[in-house]
């Protein structure tokens, strides 16, 4: 599917651009990954390119990261975006590997779900490096005070995750791949959103039919030759959300609010032998800003409850967690300083960071920052070794 | 006899307080009213330097559009690379506040602006939101001032108080007699110091409409500067209002 996608873009695109903008990205990136050692033990480069095709209003759109890796001095070549995007009286179509992004989060996402996250790249500084894009299909289409837009997600991809699943199991546990979860086009990935622009506010409403980006583990016990044997298999399910966005604007203040019903959602059982438990599924956010044009503040706290026919399962919420950042930029980005934490309230996990990027010239700029990732029980505590310091240098031409 | 003298002056001074009054509104009215197309595209050069001579060069896309009382802007920058695609949407519609959003190319989001935002610096610039506003006379209250010759062009000196909260307490602007563009505008903070000044030049005529090419505010409190550079003036026919909308931003150039 992914070569005739990339046949399909250099056919159309063939002979077809006369004026070109070319643009790129050199981005040098290191961490420090134990300030009490003091020794760098993670050390990348990477390059990516970005280039433009523009001809009126269509556009072909592509980039990509060369990495390589400090021990492992081959490198690697990641496609990032590559699409057409086209603008006519139909619409706007963009077609190929693309980001998209729903709803108004900006840490915590709750409509965000459509592209997967890089979570090796996640304290990096930088946040483009978090979003995976996706090979689809978008189209949208503009009323003045509203927009409509469709897309279809001809490929799954999953979230990339700092351990690799298998890697972890003791001797004697059968670890099974999950297979491609989309064989045909009924199995894609598919989102409708409609966006109202109002004079008090922005409003959106979303539907999407997709695959989970994190898979379930299920354990069970089979007998192989008279043995006993422990085999843990990876497997992704359906995911069904509805949801709505709002971005109100009131004096000084920028009011986000975003809410989703996930339906019918799979849960990982605790047992062995079981198979996945399945519950409806809230999630709400709530943000408040405040900008200037030296100073950015954002807050949000985000909270979820499991559901079964209204009732709650769970008194407590499944999660709840708080997110905010401080931001300071001096003369048209000289400098910049900001802060931000997240904070997880039922298990009280949390993470830290701090960045100071400075840009002597237009074009190039310089970061450096440290990410501290503590937890018993969540995400962060996979990570809580790595991620402390790291080091960006990012020209852009 | 003392009291007929007081009378009089009262008269006098009331009267010509009056016809300054007017003059200052008839002068405000014929720049509000001055030929201006109704749609307009440019590229546009933003220098600005600080107080230690840093400078910071942004470039952008401008699209304008005004529809009655309506107006609508939109804008892009194009340069320098790592901010570029970075753009801008402001739509003032007849009886609501402006509505303004912002679009972040890098997390390929849209950002609503809280309406009070206006007040503060545009884009790291000396130019206020509120500066980039267009003012209507009911707005404020003028007074005509004075005749004074700048760069040998004939000017009407008018001092606007403004009448509805604002982040400056008076402007005393120099209206170029000939073309009506506003050649230098003094700003006045609320402790009633001069905080910025504004000085347009390179006024042209371009297919019969009057435009100032380069504008200059100094905020002469901070000791820095911004200058704004017109190029590729166009008046396209063909630019509508469904061209100002959250779909386009987002698609960009």
């Amino acid at each position: 599917m992914k070569k005739i996608v990339l046949l399909m873009l250099f056919s159309l695109t063939a002979g077809l651009f006369a004026e070109q903008n070319i643009s790129g990205d050199f981005y040098l990136h290191g961490s420090l990954g134990d300030l009490d050692e003091g020794k760098w033990n993670d050390l990348w480069m990477s390059f990516e390119p970005q280039i433009t095709l523009q001809q009126e209003d269509i556009k072909l759109l592509a980039s990509g990261k060369m990495e390589v890796q400090q021990g492992l001095w081959q490198p690697e070549f990641d496609l990032g975006l590559l699409n057409l995007d086209f603008s006519g009286a139909t619409g706007r179509w963009i077609i190929g590997q693309q980001e998209i992004r729903w709803g108004q989060s900006l840490a915590l996402p709750v409509l965000d779900v459509i592209c997967p996250r890089d979570y090796s790249n996640l304290f990096s500084g930088d946040p483009r490096e978090s979003v995976v894009p996706v090979p689809a299909l978008s189209w949208s289409y503009d009323l003045n005070w509203a927009m409509v837009e469709a897309l279809y997600i001809f490929q799954h991809r999953p979230n990339v995750l700092p351990l690799a699943p298998g890697d972890s199991l003791p001797d004697g546990v059968e670890f099974r791949e999950a297979s491609d979860v989309i064989q045909g086009p009924a199995d894609g990935e598919y989102g409708t959103r409609l966006r109202f622009f109002l004079p008090f506010g922005d409003l959106g409403l979303a539907l999407y039919y997709g695959w989970e980006d994190t898979p379930l583990y299920l354990q069970r016990i089979e007998m192989q030759e008279d043995n006993a044997v422990l085999v843990v298999s990876e497997d992704y399910y359906r995911l069904f959300l509805s949801g709505l966005d709002a971005a109100i604007p009131m004096g000084p203040l920028l009011f986000r609010l975003e809410t989703a019903m996930l339906w019918n959602r799979s849960f990982a059982p605790s047992d062995v032998g079981q198979s996945t438990l399945k519950s409806h599924q809230w999630m709400g956010l709530l943000g408040v800003d405040w900008m200037d044009s030296q100073w950015n503040i954002v807050t949000e706290i985000m909270s979820s409850y499991r559901l079964q026919e209204g009732q709650y399962v769970e008194e407590e919420p499944m999660q709840c967690s708080l997110a905010g950042e401080l931001a300071y930029s001096s003369f048209s980005g000289l400098w910049q300083w900001s802060i931000s934490g997240l904070f997880n309230m039922i298990n009280y996990d949390w993470y830290t960071g701090v960045k100071m990027s400075h840009s002597p010239y237009d074009g190039l700029n310089l970061e450096i920052g440290v990410g501290i990732p503590r937890g018993d029980e969540d995400f962060f505590s996979t990570v809580e070794e790595d991620y402390m310091g790291y080091l960006n240098c990012r020209y852009s031409f | 006899m003392k009291k007929i003298w007081i009378i009089c002056l009262l008269g006098l001074s009331l009267g010509s307080f009056l016809a300054a009054d007017e003059r200052g509104v008839e002068i405000m009215t014929q720049v509000e009213k001055r030929l201006e197309s109704p749609a307009e595209k440019s590229d546009l050069t933003m220098t600005i330097t600080d107080r230690r001579g840093r400078e910071r060069q942004r470039e952008l896309a401008l699209y304008n559009l005004k529809e009655g009382e309506e107006e609508y802007s939109l804008m892009f920058f194009t340069s320098p690379a790592d901010v570029a695609g970075v753009g801008f949407l402001t739509r003032d519609e007849e009886g609501q506040e402006s509505n303004q959003w912002l679009y972040m190319a890098s997390l390929g989001r849209t950002r609503r602006i809280a309406s009070s935002s206006k007040d503060d610096s545009f884009m790291g610039s000396d130019f206020s939101y509120e500066d980039l506003e267009p003012r209507d006379v009911e707005d404020d209250q003028h007074e005509f001032l004075r005749e004074e010759l700048v760069d040998g062009v004939l000017c009407w000196v008018v001092e606007s108080i403004p009448r509805r909260e604002s982040s400056y307490s008076r402007r005393v602007c120099w209206v170029d007699s000939e073309s009506l563009i506003l050649r230098r505008v003094d700003f006045y903070d609320h402790n009633d110091e001069l905080l910025k000044q504004l000085i347009a030049s390179d006024i042209q005529q371009i297919q019969g409409y009057w435009m100032a090419l380069a504008m200059e505010m100094t905020n002469l409190q901070r000791d820095q500067s911004t200058l704004l550079l017109w190029q590729n003036v166009e008046f396209p026919q063909d630019l509508q209002q469904d061209q100002f909308t959250v779909g386009k931003l987002e698609a960009g150039l």
